[in-house]
């Protein structure tokens, strides 16, 4: 199968060009770790080498894509980005809330939220999986294993 | 010895190492729940038991906990310990082909077989590996681990590049926090919540487990179900035909197992890489549901168990985390692990043994008769099946530490572990550079420190035999990684077998 070309741009490049950017960041954040004057212990050492590793691994890959000379698509051909963006976001809600309203009263939303989002539309079984899973879960870690939930 | 270690077995010590066994298949089945947290809850509960009885217990948690891991790597490609990171690679794609009771069936009689194969030579060769384990260096300890990060580069389907760029940023990553040489932070930005470094778990499950669910979520059309269980029936002369590639893969897993520090992940990894290289004619390609796969991933972290207890009861090193734990609770209990035991309290060693042999016995058990009902999870729709496994995603990542910041590091994980699978680059290289970094680092360093006393400071690094060894298996590693020398070493045997036609 060939792959698509996304407006003339070879990702993979641009990846290379990402990682050679972290790399540098990395060299850069190193180098200034050696409080005690002597490379052998400094905490820096060993991220600088790696650092540069990932540099050579970055510059490596741009040329690879360079010389194989096809243009690859993003690799996100097909993928539904409105459910991913409104997972992530209930999963970062789930984050932020559950310290405040606790484990139970937000996981049973979450469920609820998740199975609608995935098409699950009988309202019986949202109820039942997202109240016995909660609960079930509950009684796992919560009772049974002494896991602390809030 | 058999004496001695049928001397320590009667029906109470099988009852608790099979209810140890029990909550092992429970505990390392779910993501989230590592066999270390159980074994870990277990010292405390058990710390006014007698010797026999705890660690009856803990044996049976352990042996078949590194077992279970496989159940869910198998069925919904989440590993339920790192160790099971290699069977995700054959395990998932045998379900997507509705193979996973014969995907099952093999990783319980191999998981049997390495962990009875690691618990022989735990018995008879104790003190011999003990005397290589201890003339290891930092520095072969951290080549030892750059060697398991390049060979994970092969594991990755396509591109060896992206391979070692995914291992690279798992170091990198192992490094925030506090420097455990020098207690300085590194790369935490002024975060008090940084300063402990990233949870390893919380990232495991976040690359494996919740990034497969975004992956799936991302589907335009969900398909109805993940996998199919399948009837096909492996016979028993079928089983037995891998024996030579799982002796194999004990071998590797019993060794890396008595290396400290090491253990299960990366034995699983090189026996896996290993298979790769010797199986010429696998039933399916590695990578794509090949039996082999799981035989040689599954052989070796077992094997492990035994290899780890090496050094643990010889000279009161831990082989990996769980047997930390087991550690910890000799000592809570009065003993002293080390060469002493072995004189002080002799029947320990039989104890740690007899458990572990019914252990190995209640994998069987338990594999065979509980997994396939585990197994029916496949049958649960995707979108019933997804939110599910996402709360457990959630609440695994959140009692590790009772954590809610290891929730977020989760949930970020599992959305890099989305863009890296879209983008062709493999997670298993990445949980690997996180489980090894610190260790690299910290290696590295005294490695250096020690070094700078001599004349020539990269003579005085890498002249060492073990070292120069292990120098080669790297180069090795990487060589037969680039396409020259594929090319090369294909048109050489190729040239051969002409020849050889020709004559």
């Amino acid at each position: 199968m060939k792959e698509k070309t996304s407006g003339g741009l070879n990702f993979q490049i641009i990846e290379g060009a990402f990682f050679a950017v972290i790399a540098v960041f990395i060299i850069v954040v190193s180098a200034g770790m050696n409080p005690y004057g002597s490379w052998s212990l400094a905490p820096g050492l060993f991220p600088l080498i790696m650092g540069v590793i990932l540099l050579v691994l970055a510059i490596s890959l741009i040329f690879q894509a360079v010389r194989s000379k096809s243009f690859k698509s993003g690799g996100f051909d097909k993928v539904d980005w409105l459910r991913i963006t409104i997972s992530m976001a209930l999963t970062f809600i789930y984050v932020w809330l559950l310290p405040m309203i606790g484990f139970i009263a937000i996981s049973i939303p979450y469920l609820a939220s998740m199975l609608l989002l995935l098409g699950e539309k009988r309202w019986w079984l949202l109820g039942i999986i997202s109240v016995g899973t909660t609960l079930g879960l509950y009684y796992a870690f919560g009772v049974l294993l002494s896991v602390y939930l809030p | 010895m058999v004496e001695q270690i049928l001397a320590a077995i009667d029906l109470r010590f099988i009852f608790l190492v099979f209810v140890g066994a029990f909550a092992g298949l429970v505990v390392g089945a779910m993501p989230g729940l590592s066999v270390t947290m159980a074994t870990a809850i277990l010292v405390s509960v058990t710390f006014t038991w007698t010797v026999n009885d705890a660690m009856a217990l803990m044996m049976g948690v352990y042996v078949v906990g590194v077992f279970s891991g496989a159940i869910s790597a198998i069925l919904i490609n989440i590993p339920g310990a790192p160790a099971s990171v290699a069977t995700t690679l054959d395990g998932f794609p045998m379900t997507m082909k509705g193979q996973a009771r014969k995907a099952l069936r093999v990783a319980t009689v191999y998981s049997f077989v390495g962990t009875l194969f690691g618990l022989i030579m735990l018995a008879l060769l104790a003190k011999p590996v003990t005397k290589i384990a201890l003339q290891f260096s930092p520095m072969d300890y951290f080549l030892l681990a750059l060697f398991g990060l390049t060979t994970v580069g092969s594991l990755t389907s396509k591109n060896f590049l992206k391979g070692l760029i995914s291992a690279t940023l798992g170091v990198i990553i192992s490094l925030i926090g506090i420097d455990p040489i020098m207690g300085t932070p590194r790369f935490t930005f002024g975060s008090m919540k940084l300063q402990a470094g990233i949870s390893l778990i919380a990232a495991l499950i976040g690359l494996f487990g919740f990034s497969e669910i975004l992956v799936q979520i991302g589907q335009r059309s969900l398909q109805p179900i993940a996998g199919k269980l399948g009837k096909e029936k492996v016979g028993f002369r079928q089983l037995m035909r891998h024996i030579p590639l799982s002796l194999q893969s004990a071998v590797i897993g019993t060794f890396i197992g008595a290396l400290p520090g090491t253990g299960g992940p990366v034995a699983s990894l090189i026996a896996y890489d290993q298979a790769k290289k010797t199986v010429r004619k696998p039933e399916v390609p590695f990578g794509e549901g090949a039996v082999e796969g799981i035989v040689a991933s599954e052989s070796a972290n077992n094997a492990c168990i035994g290899g780890a207890l090496i050094p643990m009861l010889t000279l009161a090193v831990p082989g990996d985390a769980v047997t930390a734990v087991l550690l910890s609770a000799m000592y809570v209990h009065g003993l002293r692990p080390g060469p002493l035991l072995f004189t002080q309290t002799p029947d320990l060693f039989y104890v740690i043994l007899a458990a572990g042999i019914i252990g190995s016995l209640s994998i069987i058990a338990l594999g065979i008769g509980v997994a396939p009902l585990m197994a029916r999870m496949v049958l649960i729709p995707k979108k019933i099946l997804l939110p599910v496994v996402a709360i457990l995603c959630i609440i695994g990542a959140y009692a590790i530490n009772s954590s809610v910041f290891d929730i977020l590091i989760m949930a970020i994980f599992g959305l890099i572990g989305f863009v890296m699978r879209r983008k062709g680059y493999s997670v298993a290289p990445m949980v690997l550079g996180i489980v090894l970094g610190s260790l690299m680092d910290a290696n590295f360093r005294r490695a250096v420190s020690l070094a700078s006393a001599g004349d020539n400071l990269i003579i005085s690094m890498f002249s060492r035999p073990i070292s120069i060894i292990l120098i080669v298996f790297i180069l090795i590693s990487l060589f037969s990684n680039f396409k020259f020398v594929k090319t090369g070493v294909r048109k050489l045997f190729s040239g051969r077998s002409d020849k050889g036609k020709e004559n």
